[in-house]
């Protein structure tokens, strides 16, 4: 390193700048097109300068960054033991505990902001409360509720997603209003949010949804609805009549999962609806309510219906099936072999239904050819 | 003959000029157009809880398909680890492609398999399947283990698929590694679908595991290879997937999903016939296959690619190995775009007939075979003394110091975006792999593209024997 620095020092400057003045009056006499090339290379390397500044940069800036939130976390660590563990705290002292200066800096507030939030999602209770309060003493809901107003989705996602973790629930109408918002991520928050902070009707967002739910929005719906108390859970069958389809799907998968045995009698209509996804939902979930009322009904749409829903239906026929069921299953059995997985679920629904169920099946497999053999063999056996 | 030599030097001059500003402009705005993409993704990822899908009842069931082929040493733990997979409903199919080693006894032995009988309709064309096995462990239900002649890879995932019982199938190598919610991000896409927006095919990006810590399949530390070759194909693998398919996945005109990892909408293959038997790229042609399908039928579709580092894969370590594989990269892509050779500026196919197949036929098949020729044809020039060196270095150096700045792109989205390699000098030695990859290892890959391209006009059908090193395990 030293001999290269005495190399550099050694270097006589005038000379260089000759030489390249001198490589400049030869570049010039090259054709155009070798210059443009030349140019274009040029280019690339001050490119290539860019990207590595850029490259270096952000790892200097993420090891910066973690130091500091290091040094504020250790900061702030004991202050949040006293400010949460001891009680002669009151609610207009927490100001007292922080540093002005990290209270007016953007990045120190952000940060001290995220560890209260961080910590609140890791406690219930008193303590939670007692997060809640230093959020808002330290007016972090107002910086939150600023985020609503901003115009990068990605910064009013998080606004709504703090709100909603800190419990405020003066936020409600501000995050309301981003329900049927063009960008999805914001809808989802905007749910999320609303499930959260609503006391009395945490779903009323669903009267109000105009655009489709996806499997995905309706996987993060029913994350939300599994941690909440079981007084909130709404009657579902209110949505069936909704104008948006997704919220009927819906709405009749919940009937399912929560065991909504009153909805009975109108997923029975559905099971006329026009709609085949409709039709399979409902079939669904009343197998999941184990409703009896559904067997004659269902083997009444049976024949029109397509695969799918006939695979429902005998799937359904297994667990709620009576020995009503007997006739329409050995017709379907008497027909020639042709959808494998339709038998097979039919066989199982004979098999279900006990002594008289096994005992057809076993005739049938006497008389019947390998192929449909091989098809009872395979419905026998429960790993398959 | 003078004037025709003057023309044809002239021509092959700017030729060569054109083809490689034209490549310049396509790398240029695939790049754009990925980093746009990987941000977006970036900023919606960190609003999303995989986990919400455990739970959810609208959570598909998948069935994860693994050809194993003389997989003796290390089928167990594969296995396993594919059977511990972070995931709600979902099978683990694993097809014994007629091993000439113990593989299927290893299974059997390991997981108290049995053979059972099965009832399933051959939808697919495969080899004959000898049996099916199912362990006699409840605990072990979600596993079944298919015994059928040799056939190949294409044949095996044609097997697995007829046996298959859910919509969905994951197809992947059996000695991959996959990250802990892999299938929940790939899932996702298909969850998020509309009747007007169908789904066909998701895949993820591969990374090399080469010198990584390994602990009971799953990676404990992501370690730049030591090793020169497999630490070109990290970066390789960076500009491919980040800089490539990302950009190709926005632009709706993506075509290949590695055959290492990519999930599948069932109904759609087999209606287009599943994976081809007679091609060594069975994984592009049947994306094709399926965009043709959709496109002919005009009905809206998607396939989509995830940034995530999702499954991770060892990569050759030696010359030898790494000339089977890119030999026979070639020759499946030069198979699947003579078969699909109608497509190719074709404007009925839209995205894929006008720019999508024609990328792939211009810059990716025809890239080595022009890059070869243009050498040839400077020797030929200098040999016969009216070389145009001055073009010859301008050119030369333009194109060395692009290759230079698209690594470093890339390096720079891996930096900005998932961030795996963390130790310091880990970046310094992929910039130092970036300065010595055009003129080292790049010859070489070309070379054996070349080699590839030969080997299919001589009817050379192969797969490569591929002989695994075998990872960093940690006990």
């Amino acid at each position: 390193m030293f001999k290269i620095l005495i190399i550099f020092l050694q270097i006589d400057w005038s000379d260089l700048q000759y030489s390249v003045e001198d490589f400049g009056r030869t570049v010039y006499s090259f054709p155009i097109h070798i210059r443009i090339l030349i140019a274009v290379t040029l280019i690339f390397l001050l490119f290539i300068l860019i990207l590595l500044a850029i490259v270096l940069s952000s790892r200097i800036y993420k090891t910066g960054r973690l130091i500091k939130r290091d040094d504020l976390q250790r900061k702030y660590q004991k202050i949040f033991r006293v400010l949460l563990f001891e009680d002669r705290v009151s609610k207009n002292e927490i100001n007292n505990f922080f540093d002005p200066k990290d209270l007016l800096e953007k990045y120190n507030r952000e940060i001290i902001m995220e560890e209260v939030i961080h910590l609140h999602v890791n406690f219930t209770g008193e303590t939670a409360e007692r997060l809640e309060d230093i959020y808002i003493q330290l007016n972090f809901h107002q910086d939150s509720i600023h985020k609503l107003k901003n115009k990068r989705w990605y910064i009013i996602a998080k606004g709504m997603r703090e709100l909603a973790l800190m419990n405020v629930k003066q936020a409600l109408p501000l995050v309301s209003e981003f329900i049927n918002n063009k960008n999805e991520i914001l809808r989802m928050e905007s749910r999320i949010a609303i499930m959260k902070l609503s006391e009395k009707d945490p779903l009323s967002f669903l009267s109000r949804e105009t655009t489709p739910l996806s499997g995905w929005d309706t996987a993060n719906i029913y994350s939300m609805l599994s941690k909440m108390p079981e007084k909130l859970m709404p009657d579902f069958s209110k949505w069936l009549n909704s104008p948006n389809k997704d919220v009927v799907l819906f709405s009749i998968q919940m009937i399912g999962t929560f065991r909504q045995q009153e909805s009975v009698e109108i997923l029975l209509t559905l099971l006329k609806s026009e709609n085949e996804k409709i039709r399979l939902a409902a079939i669904h979930a009343l197998r999941l309510l184990n409703a009896s009322a559904a067997e004659k009904p269902m083997i009444d749409i049976y024949e029109k219906e397509g695969i799918s829903v006939r695979t429902e239906i005998l799937k359904t026929i297994e667990v709620i099936g009576s020995h009503f069921s007997i006739p329409f299953l050995e017709k379907i059995l008497n027909q020639p072999l042709e959808d494998y997985p339709l038998v097979i679920q039919a066989v199982r629904a004979l098999l279900a239904l006990g002594v008289t169920g096994n005992t057809i099946v076993d005739e049938l497999y006497q008389k019947s050819g390998s192929q449909m053999q091989l098809v009872i063999n395979h419905a026998k056996d429960k790993r398959l | 003959m003078g004037i025709f030599f003057y023309y044809f030097t002239k021509f092959a001059d700017h030729f060569i000029l054109v083809y490689s500003c034209l490549l310049f402009g396509t790398y240029f705005i695939l790049a754009t157009f990925s980093a746009l993409d990987i941000m977006k993704y970036m900023r919606r990822n960190s609003f999303i809880d995989y986990r919400d899908i455990l739970a959810a009842p609208s959570a598909p069931s998948i069935s994860i398909i693994a050809p194993a082929f003389n997989e003796s040493k290390t089928i167990v733990e594969n296995v396993r680890s594919l059977l511990n997979i972070h995931y709600v409903n979902f099978e683990v199919i694993i097809v014994n492609d007629g091993s000439k080693d113990n593989t299927l006894q290893m299974m059997i032995d390991e997981y108290l398999l049995e053979p059972v009988t099965f009832a399933f309709e051959q939808k697919l064309e495969s080899k004959p399947i000898r049996a099916i096995y199912k362990s006699k462990m409840p605990s072990l239900n979600k596993l079944t283990v298919i015994d059928k002649v040799n056939g190949g890879k294409a044949d095996a995932l044609n097997s697995g698929i007829n046996v298959s019982k859910y919509d969905l199938f994951a197809a992947i190598d059996v000695d991959c590694i996959l990250e802990y919610e892999s299938l929940l991000k790939m899932v996702k896409p298909f969850m998020e679908q509309s009747e007007n927006d169908k789904v066909i095919a998701v895949g993820g990006v591969v990374r090399i595991v080469n010198s990584c810590e390994v602990r009971e399949g799953k990676i404990i530390q992501v370690n730049l290879p030591k090793n020169i070759i497999p630490r070109v194909q990290v970066l390789e693998y960076i500009r491919a997937f980040l800089l490539g398919r990302m950009a190709w996945s926005r632009l709706n005109g993506l075509i290949l999903i590695s055959g290492a990892f990519g999930m599948f909408d069932k109904k759609v293959t087999i209606a287009v016939g599943g994976y081809n038997h007679k091609t060594v790229g069975e994984d592009m042609e049947l994306v094709i296959r399926m965009r043709r399908h959709m496109e002919e039928r005009k009905k809206k579709y998607r396939i989509v690619y995830l940034p995530d580092p999702l499954c991770w894969t060892e990569a050759p370590s030696n010359l030898k190995i790494l000339g089977k594989q890119r030999n026979r990269w070639t020759r499946g892509t030069a198979e699947t775009l003579w078969i699909h050779k109608k497509l190719i500026f074709n404007p009925r196919y839209h995205f894929l007939g006008m720019i999508s197949m024609p990328f792939w036929f211009l810059f990716e098949w025809l890239a080595p075979i022009v890059e070869t020729t243009a050498f040839l044809y400077l020797i030929m020039m200098a040999f016969l003394g009216i070389l145009n060196i001055e073009l010859f270095i301008t050119l030369f150096l333009l194109i060395y110091v692009f290759a230079i700045m698209y690594s470093t792109a890339a390096i720079l989205f891996e930096e900005l975006s998932f961030h795996q390699y963390k130790k310091k000098r880990d970046i310094l030695r992929l910039l130092a792999t970036a300065l010595i990859e055009p003129i080292i290892i790049h010859p070489i890959t070309v070379y054996y593209a070349i080699r590839g391209n030969l080997d299919l006009l001589t009817g050379v059908k192969n797969w490569g024997d591929m002989k695994r090193k075998g990872f960093e395990l940690k006990k």
